[in-house]
């Protein structure tokens, strides 16, 4: 019983390490990201890195898939990008702001 | 003649599968509950558009704070067998971070899943995993910028533990589960419209469980 006891806070604490460590990817990427959209370099996300394996079923955004840049590029539409709606004056905050 | 021989086999056919299914819920079922306590690591809400007035305009993601989470299961394997349904109901606060200079947002999300779990009906360690709807009721506090707004989504839940016996009856847990699903808070910003974006959360729970 008390052997039980053991392995189970064992394998607890390595699953809470494990989710934090992802955790802090999560935040790196993101922060990767946006300094990225910043400087301008458009919405293509960042395909190297270790943000860009951690979770197998996330989404990374609009650029990517198979009609959105990745490395197939026969599907991908070579006109340019349909322009944003320009927010109006009582937008929220939100939907302000350059990305 | 042939009808009513296609009616009789319908007949027994339904009532075989309904005693297969509700024969060893009623004699020999193993039922649990548990109590459960851990993190919620959610990603950023992605997608965010603009609903009502605001359709059409896009917003940068919403970074979500990671922040405790808590609940409780109730579950039942029929016959102590390997394949169970189960009720999980928890709690979480991953507010949304501030977004430049505009002010955080509090966020809390209950997650009510039903699932169908597949165990490994060990003596004393027993792994699962599972798989089921999700009912997600969050709700978004009032800000600077937004009002106070509850909706509820359907989502999704997957998870994956593991259970060690500490006694017969009482046992530890530790488990992985994952949300996906999409929020629409329609009046979050009051009259001039709200937004929809995409949820997913990863949360890790630790908990006890006792089996009657």
């Amino acid at each position: 019983m008390i052997r039980a006891i053991i392995w189970s806070c064992m394998i607890g604490s390595l699953l809470l390490t494990a989710g934090c460590a992802e955790s802090w990817h999560q935040g790196q990427r993101h922060t990767v990201w946006n300094h990225q959209y910043n400087a301008g370099y458009g919405s293509a996300p960042v395909y190297g890195g270790a943000g860009y394996w951690w979770n197998p079923f996330g989404y990374y955004g609009p650029g990517y898939g198979w009609y959105g840049g990745g490395s197939g590029g026969s599907h991908h539409s070579s006109s340019a990008p349909a322009p944003r709606p320009t927010p109006p004056d009582n937008a929220p905050p939100q939907f302000q702001k350059k990305y | 003649m042939a009808s009513i021989r296609y009616v009789r086999s319908r007949l027994s056919v339904v009532s075989l599968l309904a005693v297969l299914l509700l024969a060893p819920v009623a004699s020999e079922a193993e039922w649990y509950a548990a109590a459960q306590l851990g993190g919620n690591f959610a990603d950023p809400i992605r997608n965010v558009r603009g609903s009502g007035s605001l359709a059409g305009l896009e917003a940068p993601n919403f970074n979500l704070k990671t922040s405790p989470a808590f609940g409780g299961k109730l579950g039942v394997f029929p016959n102590h067998g390997i394949l169970g349904i189960e009720l999980d109901v928890s709690h979480s606060t991953p507010h949304i971070k501030n977004l430049d200079d505009v002010p955080g947002i509090h966020l809390s999300v209950t997650n009510i899943g039903p699932s169908v779990i597949l165990r490994y009906p060990g003596m004393t360690w027993q792994p699962y995993i599972g798989v089921g709807p999700a009912l997600l009721v969050a709700h978004l506090g009032r800000s600077t910028t937004t009002e106070s707004d509850t909706q509820v989504s359907l989502g999704a839940n997957v998870l994956a533990g593991i259970r060690a016996f500490v006694t017969p009856k009482v046992a530890v847990f530790t488990e992985y589960k994952y949300t996906d699903s999409t929020f629409r808070f329609g009046g979050a910003f009051g009259p001039v419209g709200g937004f929809d974006g995409t949820y997913r959360a990863h949360q890790l729970f630790m908990g006890l469980s006792y089996h009657f």
